[in-house]
């Protein structure tokens, strides 16, 4: 029989793609068989996440020193011989420079955080879906990391490491829906206790506060150590609206979160979480 | 003396389908690897307020129109496992939720034939992926804010992905394609 010469592009066996999809509906349901895999292709992506990042990172860094010539250009004329010099240093040294503003602020989080190792991480990547608030980082199980471990920055606190992998860990955001911290207000009339859930956006929903607390816009409010994941103390946000109704047996409060959670890049891990453990 | 070589009625002459030169499987493997990266890594820039679309699956979407289901589903699978590599969800969720896509909506059909409709395609796929991952996060018992996710995360998604496909069509249909072979006698 004659046909056309017209290309004839090949279809989808239906029995391989209900085989596939079936194989990935099982992954997904019974996750045991999947991690070893996971695991595997999550150490072969980590350096190429590594190396985005950082790019991206220098990318940026160069734009903002860009803008920042013409006050460069005013310093410059007072050192116009070293004006070569300091323009090849300025890269390496914008660098150098926020990894210290980020050590010192460390040594002052570390002389009033609970007692326990700290490990420095670098965010890798964000989670691929708009709908989950967790970040990827480069450090695993090799680098002593566990699940439920505490995830801080020197502003407050981050989040938990909810999935461990040889050499990265998944980090849940306090803002997402799926976390839940046990909270105080840090106000000397009141040391009203709630907890905070995430919503999926930029904010957190301080819930179960007592109706007869006294909760005012400004207050800051810190982790209360019960439940034993968080310590006590770790910074969480500062209260922007409260929303009391009389009718309510418990008032609520929106929450800004200390860490600015949109503009991670390195993190710390507390390794002793220094609650009682689940 | 095949029909091929007939005057006037060689280009009547059956043809076999062909799968894509390896350059072009390769390059495409290399373009979701990219979209991937760029979907994880780069989006850590992204204010928290800014569309994230689903680079992988518009990627894997173009190349269905371009080469058929089976290279489309194909390049869903690779994709989807390349996201489970790297996201927090249950391992083997975004290979379901992009093939699924990939399969509804991919290869040469209604959504191939013009610029809006893959854009419309891309779209459809999104939402679709979009839908099978809250529904298996649902019944895995995550906590989710349906309202919030469908509004803040899908929505925009779904509008950036149909803004971006033509693009990637554009670019993925610069690749080799595979060259007609004539068969001799009939199908």
């Amino acid at each position: 029989m004659i046909r056309g010469r017209a290309m004839a592009r090949r279809p989808v066996p239906l029995w391989l793609a209900v085989a596939v999809l079936a194989l990935a509906a099982v992954l997904v349901l019974v996750p045991g068989p999947g991690r070893q895999l996971e695991a595997a292709g999550s150490r072969l992506l980590a350096p190429l996440q590594l190396a985005v990042s950082q790019v991206i990172g220098q990318v940026l860094g160069g734009v903002e020193l860009i803008q920042r010539a013409g006050q460069l250009r005013e310093q410059n004329r007072i050192y116009r011989e070293e004006v070569d010099r300091l323009q090849a240093e300025m890269v390496r040294l914008r660098e150098l420079e926020l990894e210290n503003y980020d050590l010192r602020n460390l040594l002052g989080l570390r002389q009033q955080a609970p007692p326990g190792e700290m490990i420095a991480v670098r965010v890798l990547a964000r989670d691929p879906l708009p709908f989950v608030q967790a970040v990827t980082v480069d450090g695993g199980a090799d680098q002593g990391l566990r699940e439920d471990l505490p995830v801080l920055t020197w502003r407050g606190l981050v989040g938990r490491i909810v999935e461990v992998q040889p050499t990265t860990a998944r980090v849940l955001l306090v803002t997402d829906a799926n976390s839940s911290v046990s909270g105080r207000v840090q106000n000397p009339e009141s040391r009203a206790t709630g907890i905070l859930r995430g919503r999926n956006d930029d904010w957190l929903l301080m819930q179960y506060i007592g109706q007869q607390e006294v909760v005012q816009t400004g207050d800051l409010v810190i982790t209360s150590g019960l439940g034993g994941v968080f310590p006590e103390g770790m910074p969480l946000g500062k209260i922007v609206q409260v929303r009391r109704r009389a009718q309510d047996l418990f008032q609520e409060a929106l929450v800004e979160p200390a860490a600015r959670l949109g503009h991670l890049e390195r993190l710390y891990v507390l390794t002793s979480n220094g609650g009682e453990g689940r | 003396m095949g029909i091929a070589n007939i005057p006037n009625l060689g280009a009547l002459a059956p043809v076999r389908s062909r799968r894509s030169p390896a350059r072009s499987l390769l390059a495409v493997a290399l373009a979701l690897l990219v979209a991937a990266l760029v979907q994880t890594s780069a989006m850590l820039y992204l204010p928290s307020t800014a569309p994230r679309p689903d680079l992988v699956l518009v990627v894997a979407l173009a190349w269905g129109f371009l080469r058929g289901s089976g290279e489309g589903f194909l390049a869903a699978v690779v994709g989807g496992l390349l996201l489970d590599f790297v996201g927090s969800t249950p391992f083997g969720l975004q290979v379901l939720a992009l093939g699924v896509a990939a399969l509804v909506v991919g290869g040469e059909g209604t959504f191939s034939a013009s610029p809006l409709r893959r854009s419309a395609g891309a779209a459809l796929g999104a939402l679709i992926a979009h839908l099978i991952v809250l529904a298996v996060l649902q019944m895995r018992g995550w906590e989710l804010l349906w309202p919030v996710a469908l509004v803040r995360g899908t929505l925009p998604a779904l509008v950036a992905d149909a803004a971006l496909m033509p693009l990637f069509y554009a670019l993925l249909g610069r690749l080799p394609e595979p060259a007609p072979e004539a068969l001799v006698g009939g199908g």
